[in-house]
């Protein structure tokens, strides 16, 4: 067929019940371009391949001419390459390095340029890009790869003779380390690539901020001075994440003139469940039946290949995103499965096939080709797919799940209808948080303003590792501080390395750096600390390549008796070895339950660096211990998510991270109130504990807890954020958490049961003292030294609690403590109870200026110590 | 006696070993006394003891404090001797010392001692600095503190809090022991004036394992076979090594060469590539001094004429802050004095060579050229390819020593000349910061000839290809310790 039904045709078409669908026809979008010559010139205007330039690429050109450096941020496939590809060119005509007639003029080099990109694969697509255009315009650019794939034989040529070196940031993290090989490359750098750049967010943003700055030091130590080019999809906040990455300014290049066909989009929220439904290991978790209401529904894993097959039948050809490998795989049997059973006859030369990772490069190739072709009309894939590699022209693309992110959505319908093609998107929504509320929004997914890219560089831990890295390129000095970070905060990372004996010297003399080479053990997604290596039992012979783990992953992830899916496979956790080498033996299992880990949490010595308050509320920013005991686990049935075994202990100890939280004082006034609101909530939060069902507290405290898990849940709809990167603890006691002259950390943080303590004493001396805490609760990052989601967060503190109201209010489940779409939260230590929906509600309305007390009330001096993760 | 030698063995290393090979490690350090640091290891601790007739000192399990004397023989030693004692941790400390009038130097081992760092906060800290400060201020004599989880070679003087009004601090010397993660043996001069120097030793270079060619498997297979010194290795049969599994004859030929090398003291060559000068030019000797091992500034270049026994150098002893003239000045020197000889540097490859090449091109890209048309020879690459050698360090002064250069004893090391000079650029025109120039200009040129010593003794080496053949190409069998 010539393109894909529209919404409404599959709608109509669909055999059987799919639930409710929203659909909305977005309209094409013209092409906005510019003559090539009124940006370019002569030479290159004529031999630019397109009838035009986007306005776009125009106006980044512009900006490069004038010597500014720039982010571009339009949508996928808006040939954002074009613009930095014609700046190089541009570079190598001005060096004379091309003769007018786009031949070389030499083998001189005089004009070099570095291209970063996040991932291997899109590397490879991107050279064959970039050679391409030059090809097709008769530019005789050296364009070439360098990175752990590029064979050793060929590395001296590349450095020695390439314009353009295209790599990634760990490969460059290394490189730097010889940048004496790289000398005349460096000292003629013109330009620096930084494609997907918003990819750069979180620990990962954190190492390649330094990495640039670490570039930008040994670039200017050969001579060169390089602009930037910064190419991302739309973020929320492109200036401000460009200047994190590379300390630069930059300008913000988004008027998009590339064209795009109409779309049609449908948001599908299942129909609720139906008996004898099959679950994969890795789909949400069910709630607990509800007595009215839609607590459960047909999960997105089971009904987007439903619609895929109805799509693929009618063969349109088209992509299925899955959130994991295991699920690609399911998928794809799934579709068969529904032709089978609803009798379409023989569709076997429709053929379907998952895509992921873990297939191995050849079979990823041969289907990658195979769709192209044509041989095959569909694949079922992870993420994988999402950038990059081209799979030729598809009519529509179908989203198992909320994939997290706007960004995400709009880069995965965008496979579909390249050019001005006609396309259809349909989002398949789970029965959780940010999926009900995006089919509740539409307005939010396809009008709301972008997410945020969430960098910062304040994570000391991470600052440290680079210091020494940049200590062994090039001895750091006084005219390092002020440059390459700030002089007080270099003076005291050299001073701590200095003492330790990895650096001498200090910056008035030169600082340099000593021993083995420091490069290597920097861990792009890492923060440092102790690694545990990950070995499958010799017996086994199993060949897995595997990376390391960090404690913290060990302690939640892979304690013993933990079973781990690793490319598809079941292993289980038979040993983790502390000594003589931190190890985690794993052993090959098929078993019938997946384990799910049991958190406590708490936090000590909070510390506020920055406060403000907003509707009567106080919001505080600042530093503090978090203490995480990833306690024991269960098993649970893989086919009825019923517990099995519950609270087998981990024998791991309690994890203590030095790291940067923001938390919330509710007033006095609000807490009387609610106290006495929710007096009587028993059993509706969830909860059949005798001693606490007696509390009058409980039903407040079950609403601070909701409410802690709603700002968390809808924090990814505002910034780039992984949820699991961030953590929450919501209390009664809020002061007995706050740093006091005697930290509480440095005694306590061995066992979990002694931070208690410790917070029950300060409540408890408090109260004697009948000095009034506070309730409230804490968002922290879940990482050492933090990672800055808690600083958007305090930031942004408002509109997250109004999106949170929002669908704690929106959710239909019809039950008072919640579910997995509105209160729960898949990182709960605490079972998801106590919760209460209404209670949270009333808090964060008031939070957000959306509802006010007219009581006065008084905050109550003795109280509970009750908190909940 | 002014000096006393130690030498640490972390229990991983000697865990691994035999005591043959803790033996070897303590007479080439010439040990009087022998330390076992990094965790408690019954096992280890006993092969150390089984090894060595010198006091051995470990912290007992009861906790009690271990002294010996460095001055006489003897466990208990007086108030007015320099005196080494071992304690399980920074805590015993005050019992060991309480009320002890020491007026003599006092070191203190603490074999598991390690700087801990926090850099989450960019803080370290040095566990029991309170108690380090307090018995630094109530001793009369130096008290010195060797970290056992250090690297060997660590050396950095800690203020430690005295815990007396004022918030006073006492500078405390902390030196490693070498027991961290990649451990080594760590070789000690501590002179009775509270000075220490320490450097790390290689474990794989001493006992069957400093054979060219013996490995771990392979020397415990030897063991199996009753070969367990080099002795025993020298009064083996090649055609009896190579019977053993995983020994080729190449090999086998190989270890009896490099045993016989050990025990005559005399290098081999085991190829017949040339040296240079061998056949044509003379090379020169080059050696450089820079700030640091990421240099921002060569600031010195010593060239050795052999020929004329000539020294020549340029030195930046004015402007630190401008890294230019010096390698102009050196170009100039070297271009127009040796233009057609090779020339010869200690580990060149590793760092001179990439150095200068660095500077020429920053500082006098006119002469870039002419620099990448020389001819460079790096000599300890030389040997590894080409020669089996009795030392066991790769340190250009070792290697001298033992092959009866005389060293200049100007007490310098390349660290010391960039600390010296790093100083110098921090105080610009403050006399007191101003390098000794002399003695650093004789440091320099001592290498220099160290390394024409290194290299006759080379060129007058037996020539035996290790295989018997004639091809040069058979000697790339490198391990070697």
């Amino acid at each position: 067929m010539t393109g894909p039904p529209t919404g409404k045709d599959l709608l109509r078409s669909f055999p059987g019940d799919i639930g409710e669908a929203s659909v909305h026809e977005l309209a094409a979008r013209p092409a906005e371009t510019v003559d090539p010559a009124r940006a370019l010139r002569p030479e290159l205007a004529a031999r630019y391949p397109h009838d035009g330039l986007y306005s776009h690429q125009a106006t980044a050109l512009d900006h490069l001419a004038a010597g500014a450096d720039v982010a571009v941020t339009t949508s996928t496939a808006s040939g954002k390459t074009d613009a930095f590809a014609l700046q190089i060119a541009r570079n190598l005509l001005d060096a004379d390095v091309l003769r007018g007639d786009g031949s070389r003029a030499g083998d001189a080099r005089a004009s070099t340029a570095l291209c970063v990109y996040p991932m291997k694969a899109l590397t490879g697509d991107q050279l064959a890009n970039l050679r391409g255009l030059y090809e097709e315009m008769g530019l005789g650019v050296r364009v070439e790869r360098y990175d752990g794939d590029t064979p050793r034989g060929d590395r001296q040529q590349i450095r020695a003779e390439a314009d353009v070196v295209l790599t990634n940031p760990m490969g460059l993290n290394v490189y730097l380390g010889s940048h004496d090989r790289w000398a005349e490359f460096f000292t003629h750098l013109d330009l620096v690539v930084i494609d997907e750049s918003h990819e750069y967010t979180g620990v990962l943003g954190m190492h390649v901020a330094w990495i640039l700055r670490r570039l930008a030091r040994v670039a200017d130590h050969w001579g060169g001075d390089p602009n930037y080019v910064l190419a991302s999809a739309t973020i929320g906040n492109p200036a401000a994440h460009s200047r994190a990455l590379t300390g630069r300014k930059v300008q913000v290049v988004d008027n998009d003139g590339s064209p795009r066909g109409p779309r049609d989009v449908v948001l599908l929220n299942p129909p609720a469940t139906e008996t004898g439904d099959e679950r994969a290991v890795d789909e949400p978790q069910r709630a607990p039946g509800a007595g009215s209401g839609v607590a459960e529904r047909v999960p997105a894993s089971v009904a987007a290949p439903r619609v895929w097959a109805h799509l693929r039948a009618q063969d349109v050809r088209s992509l299925l995103f899955c959130p994991s490998r295991k699920l690609t795989e399911l998928a794809a049997g799934r579709a068969e499965k529904w032709w089978r059973d609803r009798e379409y006859g023989d569709l076997t030369h429709l053929r379907v096939a998952p895509y992921n990772a873990g297939l191995g490069k050849r079979t990823r190739r041969t289907r990658e080709h195979e769709l192209r072709a044509g041989s095959l009309g569909g694949l079922a894939t992870t993420s994988a797919l999402e950038l990059g590699i081209d799979v030729g022209d598809l009519d529509a693309t179908v989203l198992s799940g909320y994939p997290g992110t706007r960004r995400s959505v709009a880069q995965r319908f965008g496979r579909a209808g390249r050019g001005e093609r006609r396309s259809l998107g349909v989002l398949v929504a789970d029965h959780a948080t940010l999926d009900q509320y995006v089919v509740d929004h539409p307005d939010f997914l396809l009008n709301g303003d972008p997410e945020d890219a969430v960098l910062d560089v304040a994570n000391d831990a991470v600052f440290a590792r680079h210091v020494l890295c940049a200590a062994d390129e090039l001895a750091l000095t006084e005219a390092d501080a002020g440059g390459f970070a700030d002089g007080d905060r270099l003076r005291r990372a050299v001073e701590m390395w200095r003492r330790v004996g990895r650096v001498t010297g200090e910056l008035a003399g030169g600082a340099h750096h000593v021993g083995r080479r420091p490069q290597a053990d920097v861990d792009l997604y890492g923060v440092g600390g102790e690694e545990y290596d990950l070995a499958v039992v010799e017996e086994a012979d199993v060949e897995l390549d595997l990376d390391s783990v960090s404690e913290a992953r060990v302690a939640r992830d892979y304690h013993e008796g933990a079973v781990r899916l690793l490319d598809g496979r079941q292993f289980q956790v038979v040993e983790v070895a502390d000594t003589p080498v931190r190890r985690v033996t794993l052993a090959p299992v098929d078993v019938d339950y997946y384990t799910r880990t049991l958190t406590d949490v708490n936090v000590v010595d909070a510390e506020s660096e920055r406060t403000r308050e907003t509707n009567g509320f106080r919001l505080h920013h600042g530093t503090g211990t978090v203490v995480v005991h990833h306690h024991s686990y269960d098993r649970v049935d893989t086919t009825t998510n019923d517990p099995l075994d519950r609270g087998l202990a981990t024998d791991r100890p309690p994890l203590r991270m030095e790291t940067t939280l923001c938390w919330v004082e509710v007033p006095g006034a609000v807490e009387a109130e609610l106290v006495a609101r929710y007096a009587d909530a028993g059993t509706d939060t969830g909860t059949e504990e005798d001693d606490l069902l007696g509390l009058r507290e409980l039903g407040y405290v079950a609403g601070l807890h909701a409410a802690e898990h709603a700002i968390i849940g809808v924090a990814p709809l505002e910034l780039l954020v992984d949820r699991n990167d961030v953590g929450g603890l919501s209390t009664l006691v809020l002061d007995a958490h706050y740093r006091r002259e005697e930290a509480t950390s440095e005694r306590t943080t061995e066992s979990m049961a002694a931070v208690r303590a410790a917070v029950e004493d300060r409540a408890s001396a408090d109260a004697e003292a009948a000095a009034p805490s506070a309730s409230g609760w804490f968002v922290y990052d879940g990482v050492e030294g933090g990672l800055g989601f808690s600083r958007a967060v305090y930031d942004e503190f408002e509109g997250l609690a109004a999106r949170a109201a929002d669908r704690l209010r929106a959710c239909d489940c019809g039950r008072p403590d919640g579910c997995p779409a509105c209160t729960y939260s898949p990182n709960c230590g605490n079972d998801n109870a106590p919760l209460l929906r209404a209670a949270a509600v009333d808090v964060l309305e008031m939070l957000a200026g959306e509802a006010s007390l007219n009581a006065d009330g008084d905050r109550a001096a003795r109280r509970p110590t009750l908190f909940y993760a | 006696m002014d000096a006393a030698r130690l030498l640490a063995v972390p229990t991983p290393v000697a865990r691994g070993r035999s005591p043959r090979a803790v033996a070897d490690a303590a007479a080439y350090a010439g040990a009087d006394a022998v330390l076992v640091v990094g965790p408690r290891d019954a096992r280890a601790t006993a092969t150390v003891r089984h090894a060595v007739d010198t006091p051995v000192l470990a912290p007992a399990t009861d906790g009690q404090t271990e002294w010996v004397s460095l001055e006489t023989d003897g466990d208990s030693p007086a108030p007015g001797d320099a005196a080494l004692c071992a304690l399980p941790g920074p805590e015993a400390l005050d019992d060991a010392l309480a009320g002890a009038e020491r007026a003599a130097p006092t070191f203190a081992a603490l074999p598991a001692l390690a700087v801990s760092q926090d850099p989450t906060r960019l803080a370290s800290s040095l566990p029991g600095a309170t108690q380090f400060g307090s018995l630094a201020a109530g001793l009369d004599g130096p008290f010195v503190v060797l970290a056992g989880g250090q690297p060997a070679g660590y050396a950095h003087r800690w203020a430690c809090p005295t815990g007396e009004a004022g918030a006073k601090t006492a500078e405390v010397a902390v030196h490693g022991l070498g027991a961290t993660d990649d451990p080594t043996f760590a070789a000690l001069v501590v002179r009775l004036d509270g000075r220490v120097a320490g450097e790390p030793l290689d474990p794989d270079s001493f006992g069957l394992r400093a054979v060219a060619g013996v490995g771990r498997t392979t020397a415990d297979r030897l063991r199996e076979r009753g070969v367990e010194t080099r002795a025993d290795l020298a009064a083996t049969s090649v055609s009896d090594l190579a019977a053993v599994e995983g020994i080729g004859e190449a090999t086998a030929r190989r270890m009896c060469g490099h045993v016989d090398v050990m025990e005559s003291g005399d290098p081999l060559r085991t190829s017949n590539a040339a040296l240079p000068g061998d056949s044509g030019p003379t090379p020169v000797c080059l050696d450089i001094e820079t700030d640091g091992l990421t240099p921002t500034i060569v600031w010195q270049f010593g060239i050795y004429d052999p020929q004329t026994d000539e020294y020549v150098a340029a030195v930046e002893d004015e402007d630190p802050t401008d890294p230019a003239p010096v390698v102009r000045e050196f170009c100039e020197l070297l271009f127009a004095r040796f233009s057609d000889r090779p020339v010869l540097a200690w580990n060149g490859d590793g760092f001179d060579f990439p150095v200068v090449t660095r500077f020429v091109r920053r500082h006098a890209p006119e002469y870039a050229d002419v620099w990448a048309e020389t001819r460079t020879v790096d000599l300890l690459a030389w040997v590894r390819r080409h020669a089996l050698v009795p030392w066991r360090t790769n340190r250009l002064d070792d290697v001298a020593r033992a092959l009866g250069h005389e060293s200049a004893g100007t007490g310098l090391s390349g660290a010391r000349t960039a600390a010296a000079y790093r100083a110098f650029r921090a105080a610009p025109g403050d006399p007191a910061a101003e390098p000794d120039w002399a003695r650093h200009r004789a440091y320099c040129e001592d290498d220099c000839r160290a390394l024409w010593t290194v290299y006759e003794a080379l060129a007058a080496a037996e020539r035996r290809a290790a295989d018997g053949s004639e091809d040069d190409r058979q000697a790339g069998l490198t391990e070697f310790g």
